[in-house]
């Protein structure tokens, strides 16, 4: 990969391109027997445009690993522990907080099918007392807010609840109309996102977001991002933190319980957050992660306060996943070896 | 006794042995790499060649389609008298899985092969 990371973006000679050439038919010879192989197949694909066509055709022997996005989007609420867990544990831990209330209200920014959501109105089941929930679902993609809100209809509830769509990024949403609504619903308001907030693409508007959800005066606020800096401008440092990033969590994907199908298809579907992070420039790239740390940054810029307040932490997540509360950086970090993959923050208003 | 050169090859003609040695050094573009390996057949069409030595340890990769020409070349390089040949593995990893590669797409006959070196070669070449 260094070879190709020398010559990024514009110093592909004709040699290089034979030598990447060459280390791609290599990678192509046993792709779906190696992570190695299959993620360097990826960083390949990633940065095409500029190495330029050359005789091997990639996407032919990559189609094969496809698998419907039903399937996957299973595989990783049910088996990719990262998922999984955070899921789990953040709803635990908002369920531990709302205990006692009658009323509560939820901004979920970046609310998806409404997966996380359906788990936690689930289990806010347990908690006595509670007689209307109301969320305030926050998705720039209409299909799936559409699907989050015949998800929350679905299902009984012994409490009532009142779901309001609002099909916007999370930066261009008028916070004042969200206040609006968070006072007319009553009760605690607890933020949620997942994997949301490095999509905003430029760091004034996440500390607007960030000031905007504090001004809300929410009881908690909880989010989850990956623990990696694909924020990086310079694209030799970016490519080093993305190869090691999906490294990792390529090797998780090695021991899941599932078929190699699934397997492949989980690296797949990561194979197109690679492309973004470093086949685009840096205007057009969507997946803007950074580390845990900075977003901690930001919410203590922002008025708010870390907490350890997770409830639900298992002792042993298996596959070699370590999770520690790292009270420096104030998160909850899903470490893996030597990476910490992704971590959970709680945030309280100072 | 030198045969040919240019920047990309040396062909040497050793002839007590019978043996000829293409000496690969660098990048060669097409036109150069295939201009080596013609120089090489007229060679072998013109003089008494019961061997070839590639040595490749120093070449850096070559694009399919000239090791396809590279290839086609071969049965003629038999055809008129040779009768093993010998390749000294590339030293650069990435030339060694690019004649990898191609050695498996090929399929070699019993009688070329690939060595690490020169002596081991030329020891496996003389029981042809």
């Amino acid at each position: 990969m260094n070879l190709v990371m020398q010559n990024y973006p514009d110093k592909f000679t004709e040699e290089s391109k034979l030598e990447i050439e060459a280390l791609l038919e290599h990678c192509l010879d046993g792709l779906g027997e190696s992570s190695e192989k299959f993620l360097a197949t990826l960083f390949i694909r990633a940065i095409r445009k500029h190495i330029g066509p050359t005789t091997i055709d990639e996407h032919i022997y990559l189609k094969r690993y496809e698998v419907p996005q039903i399937e996957l989007f299973n595989v990783l609420i049910q088996q990719f522990p990262f998922v999984r867990y955070s899921h789990s544990i953040v709803n635990q831990t908002i369920a531990d907080i709302v205990q006692g209330e009658s009323t509560v209200t939820i901004l979920d920014i970046g609310i998806g099918q409404g997966i996380q959501i359906v788990n936690l109105l689930e289990r806010l089941k347990r908690v006595s007392g509670l007689r209307k929930v109301v969320v305030i679902g926050v998705e720039p993609f209409e299909d799936a807010l559409n699907y989050a809100g015949e998800l929350i209809n679905s299902i009984n509830y012994p409490y009532n609840v009142e779901f309001i769509p609002v099909c916007s990024f999370i930066e261009a949403i008028d916070f004042a109309e969200i206040g609006n609504m968070v006072e007319a619903a009553g009760g605690p308001l607890i933020v949620n996102e997942s994997l949301a907030l490095h999509h905003i693409q430029h760091l004034n508007d996440r500390h607007k977001v960030i000031q905007s959800v504090r001004a809300l005066n929410p009881k908690a606020f909880f989010l989850t991002e990956p623990n990696v800096d694909h924020f990086e401008p310079d694209f030799f440092r970016r490519f080093q933190n993305c190869y090691n990033h999906f490294y990792h969590i390529f090797q998780v994907i090695d021991q899941l319980p599932v078929g190699v199908k699934e397997k492949n298809g989980l690296k797949l579907f990561f194979g197109r957050e690679i492309e973004d992070v470093i086949g685009g420039s840096d205007h057009e790239r969507f997946e803007k992660h950074e580390p845990s740390f900075r977003w901690v940054e930001k919410l203590t810029v922002g008025g708010f306060k870390m907490v350890n307040g997770f409830k639900g932490v298992p002792d042993d997540m298996g596959y070699g996943i370590k999770v520690d509360y790292d009270a420096f950086n104030g998160c909850l970090g899903f470490r893996f070896k030597t990476e910490t993959i992704i971590s959970l923050i709680h945030a309280e208003c100072i | 006794m030198n045969v040919f050169s240019s920047p990309v090859i040396a062909l040497e003609y050793d002839d007590i042995k019978k043996v000829l040695y293409q000496n690969w050094n660098g990048f060669a573009s097409s036109i150069q790499f295939r201009e080596g390996i013609d120089q090489s057949l007229a060679f072998v069409k013109n003089n008494e060649v019961k061997y070839i030595v590639s040595n490749t340890s120093a070449q850096r990769p070559v694009g399919p389609e000239d090791s396809k020409y590279a290839a086609s070349v071969m049965p003629h390089l038999f055809a008129n008298g040779v009768k093993a040949m010998a390749f000294i593995m590339p030293k650069n990893v990435i030339t060694k899985l690019a004649l990898s590669s191609f050695a498996k797409d090929q399929g070699m006959p019993p009688n070329v092969k690939y060595f690490d070196d020169l002596a081991e070669a030329e020891k496996w070449l003389f029981t042809f």
